[in-house]
């Protein structure tokens, strides 16, 4: 086995996922009485999270990333299937001490830092508070300081002494969302989901933030669930990529094999409209309006067959289910091709 | 009326805005010069907070206290906006230039139908429309007139982003301004938005300033681009230009700031620092501080814009002739 194969090949020897999504599935209500009807927001989902692995979910707005972020921190419950975090399954942690453990343990960052911060407080004091919550292990108030002071310094602010003390006015985007990881830090967590956290940052900022998540990964052995729309970014920071179109995981695979080798026509459609300079205009997808549907009670069939080019008459009566078609490559698709080799 | 043979549609000079705040003015757009010749797509990028909004709405005369323009001047069509009164813009706005504002769901009027707001605008000025106007410009954008009756609640984000642009398009003006209206799109929608504007562009030989924060996004549309820093033009040129050759270390750092799809996977570091207080800004090069090929002059000297090649920059590395003389 070469490097690169090896590489590839990390799920396998990362050992048991620290993370385990089998057949998830949440659906909302829509409209009451007659009218009701049931939005499929995600539907039997598939992934696993391996230790210090990062793992971007990427597809347009509407296709259910953001429901899959917030069914992992337990802000909601599955409709149906289950979550296994570290073998065990989410629905067993009843108690106060299991819920706190767990939300210490799987963190979210947000999306937008001006309005996740509480303006009303210095900086110091949502770190300070995640430190008293979870971190029993740190006594006194001079222990949880010094501790504070190494999760700031861990983000990139320095002197961390001098931000602690500062209001989230004073500092910028980028800062404020360096100190929304510093929060997600203080709990010494395995796993963080952080739901689109550069996206309303400056195109200058984002790649720090970015280098920050590898450096994190590196340095304070946590995984990441980064959740985007870029493609791109999740090229330059993810080990594994899975693509979301209307509440289905359509590819997944090594970042580079569904990059470079994508085997779901969404996939290539996505990639297609990702603008570059560096390469020769694309105007393969003039046609495509860009609208994902609302999954209202749907019925069998792929949801992407409206918008597809290739779609067959099967596309119309059989929901396509993930199957492997490469290395730890897996696509939705009743029409792509397996590798050749 | 007809632009002036030879002239440019837009002709901006020396432009110079301030916010007054109390005790010392913000200056949010410092001595910008802009030519925008007829059918040409000038794009304007820069990060948040370096006066790119404020230059397109010095332009189009749309500021509001505390912003005021203190100097320089709008030339459009041979007129100046920045001394003509209010009732000779108002005939002017619309009619021959209109603008495409960030964000289409604030920017629609919610309790009035799509039609109903295309109505609004044509009645707000002397000209004739015919009645299948509004139809016409809908299709235009490749939205069924149907929808003339909708709410923009009904349509999706992309939709009433297209319904912006139409409304723009209704007396087929010389000059379109817009203002980062991709930037609540998804990819696939943004990338389609600008084949439509592209397309529509060359089908009416409009003129488009095209405000954005993303480098990359106006790479294959736009004919020239200028890259705004702390409030000043850093850069200008034909966009192939400065995309294949920057010459201010900030455009290189833009276009170096996000990873490529495809090609080798390279290290990135993008722009250590944060964009500087415009109250108080660095002395000499604005761009000093964060600068990775700043020397001893730099922080002594204000550079001007120097021709470098085809293209102009603002960097102390290109000194040698000052495109042109600071006339106060």
């Amino acid at each position: 086995m070469t490097s690169v194969d090896m590489e590839e090949a990390g799920v396998d020897t990362a050992g048991a996922p620290l993370l385990e999504a089998k057949e998830l599935t949440r659906h909302f209500r829509v409209g009451r009485g007659f009218s009701r009807q049931m939005l499929h927001a995600v539907d039997e989902v598939n992934f696993t999270i391996g230790q210090q692995e990062i793992v971007a979910l990427a597809g347009e707005s509407g296709s259910g990333k953001s429901t899959i972020a917030r069914l992992l921190a337990g802000v909601y419950k599955p409709t149906s299937g289950e979550i296994f975090y570290q073998g065990r399954a989410m629905s067993t942690y009843r108690s106060r001490k299991d819920q706190l453990s767990y939300r210490g343990d799987v963190p979210m960052v947000f999306q937008d830092p001006f309005s996740s911060l509480n303006p009303a407080f210095r900086v110091k004091h949502g770190v300070l508070r995640s430190l008293k919550l979870h971190r029993r292990d740190l006594t006194t108030k001079a222990q949880r300081f010094e501790e504070a002071e190494r999760v700031i310094e861990a983000v990139g602010l320095s002197p961390a002494g001098d931000v602690m003390h500062r209001y989230p006015y004073e500092l910028s985007g980028g800062q404020r969302q360096r100190i929304g990881f510093a929060q997600a830090l203080a709990h010494k967590p395995k796993l963080i989901l952080a739901d689109e956290p550069v996206s309303m940052l400056d195109v200058s900022i984002r790649i720090g933030l970015l280098n920050l998540m590898a450096e994190l990964r590196e340095s304070q052995g946590v995984s990441f669930l980064y959740i985007t729309h870029d493609i791109a970014s999740a090229r330059y920071v993810a080990d594994r990529l899975m693509i979301m179109y209307a509440g289905h995981v359509v590819e997944t695979g090594p970042t580079e094999s569904v990059l470079q080798n994508p085997k779901h026509p969404y996939t290539d459609l996505l990639l297609g409209a990702v603008p570059d300079p560096r390469a020769p205009l694309n105007t393969g997808i003039e046609g495509d309006t860009g609208e994902p549907p609302k999954v209202i009670d749907p019925a069998p069939g792929c949801r992407f067959r409206w918008r597809c080019p290739l779609a067959v008459d099967r596309c119309h009566v059989e929901t396509p289910l993930l199957r492997v078609l490469g290395k730890n490559h897996q696509a939705a698709c009743h029409v792509a091709e397996p590798d050749t080799d | 009326m007809p632009s002036l043979e030879g002239q440019p549609l837009l002709e901006v000079r020396d432009l110079t805005v301030e916010y007054d705040t109390g005790d010392r003015p913000v200056v949010a757009v410092d001595h910008v010069d802009l030519d925008v010749h007829a059918g040409e797509f000038v794009g304007v990028v820069g990060e948040s907070g370096c006066g790119k909004s404020t230059l397109l709405f010095a332009i189009a005369q749309l500021l509001s206290s505390p912003a005021a323009i203190t100097g320089g001047s709008v030339t459009f069509q041979g007129q100046n906006l920045v001394t003509m009164n209010e009732k000779k813009l108002s005939a002017l706005r619309w009619r021959d230039f209109s603008v495409v504002m960030q964000s289409a769901m604030n920017a629609l009027n919610p309790v009035k139908s799509i039609g109903a707001q295309f109505r609004d605008t044509i009645m707000a000025h002397d000209e004739p429309v015919a009645d299948e106007r509004p139809a016409e410009v809908l299709r235009l954008v490749g939205i069924d007139p149907i929808h003339l009756r909708s709410y923009p609640h009904q349509l999706s984000g992309g939709m009433r982003q297209r319904a912006m642009i139409a409304m723009a398009l209704l007396f087929t003006p010389d000059l379109i301004i817009m203002d980062e209206p991709t930037s609540a799109l998804d990819v696939v929608a943004q990338r389609s938005l600008m084949v439509q504007i592209k397309e529509l562009q060359k089908q009416l030989g409009f003129a488009v300033i095209f405000v954005t924060h993303d480098m990359s996004l106006v790479s294959h549309f736009s004919d020239k681009l200028v890259v705004m820093y702390a409030g000043q033009v850093v850069e200008f040129g034909d966009t192939r230009a400065v995309f294949d050759h920057p010459e201010h270390p900030y455009s290189a750092g833009l276009l170096d700031a996000f990873p490529s799809i495809r090609g080798p996977k390279v290290p990135l570091t993008g722009i250590p620092g944060s964009p500087p207080n415009l109250a108080d800004p660095p002395p000499g090069c604005r761009f000093q501080p964060r600068c990775p090929k700043a020397f001893e002059d730099c922080p002594k000297i204000a550079p001007e814009l120097y021709q470098v090649g085809a293209v102009q920059a603002r960097c102390l590395l290109h000194v040698k002739e000052p495109v042109r003389e600071r006339t106060s």
